[in-house]
């Protein structure tokens, strides 16, 4: 016979007793240990944190990095962006459509970029989160 | 030569299955042996056709068709009663016999946790670790159902072994089922259990849906939870380490569980292993699930299955799994409250484990409601700590309960 809590005999009599030591003592300690295990896995997450930004701070900066030229977009017609799109949205669907051109060898142009009335998460955010659920 | 011709036929007749169930059709309930196989196909059927865990429920199904065969011989109920003596069981035991040794000897549950750890991965718990809060609540199931239990009038070994299926873990219900009523005398065997919480698992579509509307309002329903924070590989590493360092020092019945779960996730973590981490999450799995499911469906005989006793499992089995969706999402509501409103209730839910499918089913509800909300990797934080959850618990019954 195991150890037990209780130091019980192997038949038991199901009393109010005992039945209510077994449903208190399983919440609670099934608590207490996942409690545990949230105060160590928070503080695991902020000792991490302080760490690798501590390697940041004293990794020697980079003077070497060359500011990206602008497009030559001289040419280009801008296409009518309504407000509170980013520019990101605007870089990746004007990206979509020079690819589409490209190999339909039609030329396609962008006029405007509206907001749908359905609220949106951002694409890469989208991506992100397909991503990362594509394994579930 | 004629007459040896009918002789021996007239003797392959005697010793047929044919002829053993229909001549103690009702003397001997050879119709139960029928019922048996009846159950059996409906099982295949629902492995088969609607996808029901076919990966465990088949080859339970299976092992439930061999064992009801008359002298098939293939599975001895008689040699695992009292003291267990596992050399006369090598000697004289059938194939099952033998495998199920495994279940008996409790080597097979931690071997799936294993493979289990192995293909785990625990960042949306490590990034949001009061997702541990979700997986401990959805515990209620086990702990409410033995109340159930104890009103259904069942033994407290036969109480614990019912409740865990609460837990909405195959391998923990094997396990402590298997340790519980070790003993033999019982009117409930682990092949019942196992096939109670298998069928329940593949059900929780159907089951946790309607709990989860009822408990929940509109406004909650449609919360959007934040993105989570990447996890760290240092992180990743000392998670497995810590869990089982924190839950063998409180509940040292629970190491064998939680042990080789995080043993396996360790493997998968450390990234120096690949060659075992492959091992444990497909070779050495799909052995062990094959051996764990023939022989467990092998205990279910006519016997254990027939009687009033398993309408009691299969009636509390389905309470245990409603208590832990309800009590989960009820914790899930009192986060929404202290983070105002910050916390989706519906990921408590998933709390239960039956790992994808509980936080699947978080998603599901979620996205009726609103099309573009994700819970799916929130749903995954208290779903992986519902595994661990279950077996905390797990090691709690045992300690508690004698056997």
């Amino acid at each position: 016979m195991s150890p037990n809590l209780l130091l019980l005999s192997k038949t038991v009599e199901m009393t109010p007793e005992f039945v209510a030591a077994v449903v208190i003592t399983g919440f609670v300690l099934t608590f207490v240990c996942l409690i545990i295990l949230i105060l160590f896995v928070q503080f695991l997450g902020k000792l991490v944190n302080k760490l690798s930004k501590k390697k940041i701070l004293n990794q020697p900066k980079n003077n070497g990095a060359v500011p990206a030229s602008k497009a030559d977009a001289s040419k280009a017609v801008s296409p009518v962006v309504s407000d509170g799109i980013d520019d990101e949205v605007v870089v990746v669907i004007t990206a979509a459509i020079a690819a589409m051109s490209a190999s339909s060898g039609k030329k396609l142009v962008l006029k405007s970029i509206s907001k749908s009335a359905t609220p949106m998460r951002k694409p890469w955010a989208m991506a992100g989160l397909q991503e990362n659920t594509k394994p579930f | 030569m004629i007459y040896k011709f009918l002789q021996t036929l007239h003797d392959m007749i005697l010793e047929s299955g044919i002829y053993q169930i229909c001549n103690g059709f009702i003397a001997d309930e050879g119709y139960k042996i029928i019922i048996m196989i009846l159950i059996s196909f409906v099982f295949m059927y629902l492995a088969i056709a609607k996808g029901f865990e076919p990966l465990l429920l088949l080859p339970i199904s299976f092992g439930i068709l061999l064992t009801n065969l008359p002298d098939a011989a293939m599975y001895h109920s008689y040699l695992f009663e009292g003291n267990i003596d596992y050399g006369r069981i090598l000697h004289e035991g059938g194939l099952l016999d033998i495998l199920y040794m495994g279940v008996k000897l409790q080597i097979y549950p931690p071997l799936i946790f294993l493979g289990i750890g192995a293909m785990t991965d625990f960042s949306p718990l490590i990034a949001n670790p009061k997702s541990f809060i979700l997986g401990a609540a959805a515990q209620g199931g086990i702990f409410f159902t033995f109340i159930g239990a104890a009103l259904f009038g069942f033994t407290a070994q036969e109480a614990g072994a019912i409740s865990i299926i609460g837990g909405a873990d195959g391998p923990t219900a094997i396990y402590v089922s298997s340790k519980l009523l070790g003993g033999g005398g019982f009117d409930v065997e682990t092949g019942t259990i196992a096939l109670a919480a298998y069928t329940y698992m593949a059900l929780v579509p159907i089951i946790q849906p309607p709990i989860m509307k009822a408990l929940t309002t509109k406004k909650e329903r449609l919360v959007r939870m934040g993105q989570l924070r990447p996890v760290s590989k240092t992180e990743k590493i000392i998670f497995p380490i810590a869990v089982t360092v924190v839950v063998t020092l409180i509940v040292p019945s629970a190491a064998p569980l939680v042990g080789m779960l995080m043993f396996g996730n360790l493997l998968k973590e450390s990234g120096c292993c690949d060659r075992l981490v492959k091992t444990a999450q497909n070779e050495l799995m799909n052995i062990i699930t094959i051996f764990l499911g023939i022989s467990v469906g092998a205990t279910t005989t006519a016997e254990k299955i027939i009687n009033p006793k398993f309408g009691g499992v299969i009636v509390l089995g389905v309470l245990a799994f409603s208590f832990g969706t309800a009590s989960g999402v009820l914790f899930g509501k009192l986060m929404y409250l202290a983070t105002r409103g910050k916390v989706n209730p519906l990921i408590g839910s998933a709390g239960v484990s039956a790992v994808p499918m509980a936080a699947r089913v978080s998603q599901k509800v979620g996205q009726q409601y609103d099309p573009t909300n994700y819970l799916l990797m929130h749903a995954m934080g208290p779903n992986v700590a519902g595994v661990i959850g279950s077996a905390v618990a797990a090691g709690v019954l045992l300690n508690i309960i004698p056997y």
